[in-house]
């Protein structure tokens, strides 16, 4: 038996795999990539855990009498408020961006009606529309024509109490669901392209009505994608700086959101204090990646059918 | 229950290129109770016609009414009928029971104890009562078949439309379920409408068969009414399998001359065909005879070319003397028994009662065969001599 199966190979040498320079190549090109993105953010770790001023050597991990949690506790009393604002504020945008989207591409992809074309051809061009040609209407929308923070009276009865804080809040979360929804209504309607058209026929010789069709099909059948775009919008509105910065202005601001407190922290006449930076901008990105992890298989779920 | 009635139904697709006509000036009525298969090539507007009846579609014009009821501007949802796809457009998310419960939360006012019970009976009928709590993912092809139509079944609604439900099966799980499909639809009693491009469905099932081509009606009967007096000659070479011959015939002196034969004809089949040139005679593979030599008056010298034995009979493919055997223009079946070679001389027979002559230009039926030795010829066939 032995003898049938003898290599050129005897002894130990049999027991390794063979010498491929190929493969260690591949090895080679695999640990420089891994390198080029691990090493941002081990920088960032390691300086995180140095104090302010002995930041020096920034790939090198403080020795054990330098390391200190001191900025990290700094960095999350900075950011508190921050991050108050910026949940208030992402959380209720995203969801509302969800519904809407969702029903807009149901209503644009899944029930017929005439001339939809023109509708859905609005809602790509929407996509299209550069942030930055929009953000002095968009000042004087929120400061002039319709002040949300001054509050809101019709005649005089008060609608909404006037808050400069919520306020703001508010119109900056408005601004992101009308900013958000033609992207989240492309991701929604490419997936209910791949809805069979039977299933909904089925259910409308049922005698389903087209809500009840939403809310009794469509909707259960588009977890993966409402997944995907929970996380995708969720992340956009969270890491958004232009419009916090054009309607809030300041990071000394009461309403202010957490990207508009990390561009200022830790940077003063003094110099600037990278490992509080470092620390404070680790805290900032938590919740997207908490988010991820979450939703991680719909994610992928998501993608793949869509 | 009740009946359906087509009147004058048109639908018009636009297409960039034009008008394109799915279904032109359809009259059919369905009775009450009633089988009804639409069968014809695929694009014929069957299933277009089915659409429109179950509210997916608007006919371009014409009404339809499904008992007294007009119905044809109505949506699906206010139709009462129930519909089975081909792909079974089962809810994937629901259960077996959510599937069949569907309609009747959606369409009617019963109570829950009401809808249970119902689901429950309908997927006993179809013995798919121990499947109720699984999802249609984890159901083979002919159980979710079930549940489609246990879905349309429970609603009890007035009329079922079926499309193509058995195209996704596979051959001996078909001819099964063509049975039972029947035996269920004669013991519920509810007016059905069956789309088909299969003949053999078509036949077998049916009470009555609509045959379409290019959205025409071509002809409304019996199964053995559109076999044997086909309208024409798309009727006559649809139903049937293997189809009807057809050979290219000129009428000269009451003669019927084609490129390899002539065939004399006698008076009544001649008075028939008064006034008509160019004809095309047809004839059943089942009703030529394959004879040892060609001697009587119908009877021509043949060659044998492929023949392809099924057990119970074989399918002999004939050319007329004088032609090259692997031009065969004529397809005869014989009896299983019956060796007949390739590449070998033979007569063959084509009987003057079992003849059709269709006008080669309209292709309509001048001529049907005679119905009276149909009945004593069948059973005998078997017991053919070699």
């Amino acid at each position: 038996m032995s003898q049938t199966t003898t290599s050129d190979r005897d002894g130990i040498a049999s027991l390794l795999p063979e010498f491929n320079y190929r493969r260690l190549g591949l090895y080679l090109v695999i640990m420089l990539f891994v390198a080029f993105f691990v090493s941002p953010i081990w920088t960032g770790l390691v300086t995180s855990f140095k104090p302010p001023g002995q930041a020096t050597q920034p790939l090198l991990p403080p020795g054990p009498e330098l390391f200190t949690l001191d900025s990290w506790s700094r960095a999350l009393d900075n950011l508190g408020r921050g991050f108050v604002n910026s949940f208030a504020m992402a959380v209720p945008a995203t969801l509302v961006n969800v519904l809407l989207a969702s029903t807009a591409a149901y209503g644009l992809t899944l029930v017929d009606w005439r001339r939809q074309m023109l509708v859905v051809l609005l809602f790509v061009f929407g996509i299209f529309i550069p942030y930055q040609a929009i953000l002095v209407p968009l000042d004087n929308f929120w400061t002039n024509i319709f002040p949300l923070a001054k509050g809101l009276a019709i005649g005089n009865v008060t609608v909404i109490p006037a808050n400069q804080r919520w306020g703001t809040l508010a119109e900056l979360a408005i601004t992101h669901v009308a900013y958000g929804i033609p992207i989240c209504f492309l991701l929604f309607r490419s997936y209910y392209k791949t809805i069979s058209k039977e299933l909904i026929e089925a259910a409308k010789v049922d005698g389903a009505s087209v809500t009840r069709i939403y809310t009794r099909i469509v909707l259960p059948l588009s977890t993966p994608m409402i997944g995907v775009v929970l996380i995708y919008q969720f992340t956009q509105i969270w890491n958004e700086f232009l419009f916090s910065l054009t309607l809030i202005g300041s990071s000394a601001d009461q309403a202010a959101t957490i990207t508009l407190i990390l561009s200022g922290i830790g940077a003063d006449l003094s110099g600037t204090n990278f490992p509080l930076r470092m620390a404070a901008a680790f805290l900032a990105a938590l919740p997207t990646i908490i988010i991820y992890v979450l939703f991680a298989e719909q994610f992928a779920e998501g993608l793949s059918a869509g | 229950m009740a009946n359906v009635t087509l009147d004058g139904v048109t639908k018009v697709f636009q297409d960039e290129s034009g008008d394109i006509v799915a279904v032109d000036d359809l009259n059919l009525d369905i009775r009450d109770g009633e089988f009804l298969v639409l069968v014809g090539p695929s694009g014929c507007g069957k299933s277009t016609t089915l659409r429109m009846v179950a509210g997916l579609e608007t006919p371009t014009e014409g009404t339809i009414h499904l008992g007294d009821r007009p119905i044809t501007n109505l949506t699906p949802q206010e139709r009462d009928i129930a519909m089975v796809f081909q792909s079974y457009a089962l809810y994937p998310h629901m259960t077996v029971r959510g599937n069949m419960s569907f309609g009747l939360e959606e369409s009617t006012e019963l109570s829950d104890a009401e809808i249970r019970e119902r689901v429950e009976d309908a997927a006993e009928l179809l013995g798919i009562d121990n499947l109720l709590d699984r999802q249609p993912g984890e159901l083979s092809g002919g159980q979710q078949q079930r549940v489609a139509l246990g879905r349309a079944i429970v609603r009890e609604p007035e009329a079922f439309l079926l499309d193509e439900p058995l195209a996704n099966l596979d051959a001996k799980l078909r001819a099964d379920m063509r049975t039972e499909l029947q035996q269920l639809q004669e013991s519920l009693g509810t007016t059905t409408i069956y789309v088909t491009h299969d003949q053999t469905e078509a036949m077998t099932m049916s009470d009555r068969i609509a045959v379409l081509n290019d959205g025409e009606l071509q002809q409304v009967g019996t199964p053995l009414e559109c076999y044997h007096r086909p309208n024409n000659q798309f009727v006559a070479g649809f139903i049937g399998e293997p189809s009807m011959n057809f050979l290219p015939v000129t009428l000269e002196d009451g003669t019927l001359v084609g490129e390899h034969f002539e065939y004399s004809l006698s008076e009544d089949v001649r008075a028939d065909l008064e006034g008509h040139s160019e004809l095309i005679l047809g004839i059943r593979p089942e009703d030529i005879d394959i004879v040892d030599s060609p001697t009587g008056e119908h009877e021509f010298p043949a060659l044998v070319g492929v023949v392809e034995p099924q057990g119970n009979e074989n399918t002999v493919h004939l050319a007329f003397e004088g032609q090259d055997r692997t031009e065969s223009e004529l397809t005869a079946t014989i009896g299983g028994m019956r060796s007949v070679e390739e590449g070998t001389s033979v007569g063959i027979e084509l009987p003057e009662s079992a003849i059709h002559v269709f006008d080669a230009k309209t292709g309509d039926a001048l001529h049907s065969r005679s119905l009276q030795d149909v009945e004593s010829d069948q059973p005998l066939r078997g017991a053919e001599p070699a």
